[in-house]
């Protein structure tokens, strides 16, 4: 194994330009055949309603460069100043996050009225909050405000959301910089911003309101004066706004249709609102898997048990054990890149103890990255997962294609039971 | 949180002495040498223990966020490998050490929208980090540092 990864490092250096965004010579043909997609069989995607929105796979926002997206679902939200109807803005490209929670925008996409008019939350000192959010690859870091939140005909009052580089907090706590590189530019993050929809409310929980160990949450005083670390109020933290919708709040569904063996070029699907609330959101005969306090579940994948396994729609690839299977590809990402495309399953286990296998395939992702440079949806494309302790198998977006997965909230009530819970 | 060796070949366990003088050494973490691990334990006010393995020593730091940081040094006494995961990232200065800049500058030249996974392969440096909120984890390495008998599978 380790001849074999030394390998892989010294091809890697070989390679100059990320594979994923270069394009041009392609690696030899792929070797296809298989069937289109993942399951998919029977799969309805909501049509246009109230509790429905548009939800895109595309290459991300303009801005971008050559470092255009894939695997990223995307949706348009809307803020307002809370209480206004008027001094509203519409933003695209919002990226929807099944593994984190929180709406979250960029302050350079922000109009002037709107950046200015958003409240600000504030201690009981009355020191303005700002927020350094960790991410798997980076920190943002940005004020606290309060919004109102519409998507589609789903309303939420004065929800917490973050304004990622809010420029009136310029200087970063070193505790929060020392967590990695920043990103807090359309450029840095690949979207205008971020919605967290996974199966809690808030990014942090209670113990964000007891202690400061977790490096989340900052007094800065108005003016310059140095931050320093402060508890918050639970219902200060950033939290998914679906929650305080007036209806269709106990979760959400990701619909995105299947996609060919190849990849296609975008793949257009829906994101509804509500388990079982309205004639277009049943749970049916989806398998209900509950989670545990960190929203994981354990999946068995090559007769080995992964306990702290998660379903990701902000995971461009599904991360797992390589085991046998080539590793190939440089940053930001190392590939999964069999010789031909293999057809396997993994069985996910809730914590209720239900289960239910899913079958997918691995393909040669530098190959299908190269064959179809403008292609940003794929079914196919896994890394070796980063966990160090060898626990995780995260479904990332690739596993959503052809499913209808179900995301329920942390003490709602639905059909299938109390949230938090992963159904499919 | 429990880590038994993957390999069985624990020799024993000790408890590290935590440094909590005021003179430090500057080198601390990824590259650094054996008593930077004290220093990393005193810098995040962790508790620690060390774990020697055939060839090396693992030293498992456990901070008051809860999150872990394995640290491991080999016979040379040099820090070759770090490894974390919980719910908060920890300083990864403290842990990557000289190596953080490094990392911070070549993941901001490939920046990407998946915020649950990254990538950074130098000539000499690996850094691999992932995860969802509540729970994220890493892990980086020193091609030239690593002791002849391990690989980077074998961090935990």
């Amino acid at each position: 194994m380790r001849d074999a990864v030394r390998k892989i490092h010294l091809l890697a250096l070989l390679q100059l330009t990320f594979l994923a965004a270069c394009g041009g010579s392609g690696g030899g043909s792929l070797s296809t055949g298989g069937t289109g997609g993942t399951g998919g069989s029977g799969q309805t995607i909501a049509s246009a309603a109230p509790n429905v929105v548009t939800m895109t796979v595309d290459a991300g926002p303009a801005g971008l460069g050559a470092n255009t997206t894939f695997n990223i679902p995307y949706i348009s939200v809307t803020i307002c100043v809370p209480g206004s109807t008027t001094n509203c803005q519409t933003i695209d490209h919002i990226e929807v996050d099944t593994g984190s929670y929180g709406l979250r925008v960029i302050s350079s996409v922000l109009n002037p009225a709107i950046f200015s008019g958003l409240p600000q939350e504030a201690t009981s000192a009355n020191v303005p909050i700002v927020e350094c959010t960790q991410f798997g690859d980076g920190f943002s870091w940005g004020s606290m405000r309060l919004a109102d939140i519409s998507i589609s005909g789903e309303k939420a009052a004065s929800v917490p959301m973050q304004v990622m580089g809010d420029p009136n907090y310029p200087t970063i706590p070193t505790p929060c910089s020392n967590t990695g590189p920043e990103e807090d530019t359309v450029a840095q993050f690949g979207a205008n911003g971020i919605l967290g929809v996974g199966p809690f409310v808030q990014d942090c929980g209670p113990p964000c309101t007891s202690s400061t160990q977790y490096g989340l949450y900052y007094a800065c005083p108005t003016g310059g004066g140095a931050c320093s670390p402060t508890f918050v109020l639970l219902s200060q933290e950033a939290a998914n706004p679906v929650a305080t919708f007036t209806t269709d709040n106990n979760g959400v569904i990701m619909e995105l249709p299947s996609v060919p063996d190849a990849g296609a070029i975008t793949a257009k699907g829906a994101l509804v609102f509500g388990i079982g609330t309205e004639g277009n959101n049943a749970l049916g005969s989806a398998t209900v898997l509950t989670t545990d306090t960190s929203g994981e579940i354990s999946v068995t994948y090559n007769n080995v048990s992964y306990p702290t396994s998660f379903i990701d729609s902000g995971s461009n690839l599904n991360f797992i054990d390589p085991g046998s299977v080539t590793v190939c590809g440089t940053s930001p990402n190392q590939l999964l890149c069999p010789s031909s495309e293999i057809s396997t399953s993994a069985t996910a286990v809730g914590l209720n103890g239900t289960q239910s296998t899913v079958k997918f395939n691995i393909g040669d992702s530098t190959t299908l990255f190269n064959n179809n440079p403008s292609f940003t949806a794929f079914n196919n494309v896994a890394a070796p997962s980063s966990d160090p302790l060898k626990k995780t198998f995260d479904f990332g977006l690739p596993f959503f294609y052809g499913h209808n997965v179900f995301t329920a909230i942390e003490g709602m009530n639905t059909a299938g039971g109390m949230g938090p819970y992963f159904a499919y | 949180m429990k880590h038994s060796s993957r390999t069985g070949k624990v020799l024993g366990v000790a408890l590290a002495t935590v440094v909590a003088g005021s003179v430090l050494p500057a080198f601390a973490g990824l590259g650094g040498d054996a008593a930077s691990v004290d220093v990393d334990v005193a810098k995040m006010k962790g508790q620690a223990r060390a774990t020697p393995v055939a060839g090396y020593t693992m030293s498992e730091i456990t901070l008051p966020s809860g999150t872990v940081v394995h640290e491991f040094v080999s016979s040379e006494g040099k820090v070759f490998a770090v490894s974390w995961k919980g719910m908060a990232v920890p300083d990864l200065s403290q842990t990557l050490g000289t190596y953080f800049a490094e990392y911070k500058a070549a993941a901001a030249a490939t920046p990407h929208a998946s915020h649950h996974n990254l990538t950074v392969q130098q000539p000499d440096l690996v850094v691999r980090t992932g995860g969802h909120m509540r729970n994220w984890y890493g892990q980086a390495y020193v091609l030239s540092l690593l002791p002849p008998n391990f690989s980077p599978d074998d961090i935990k």
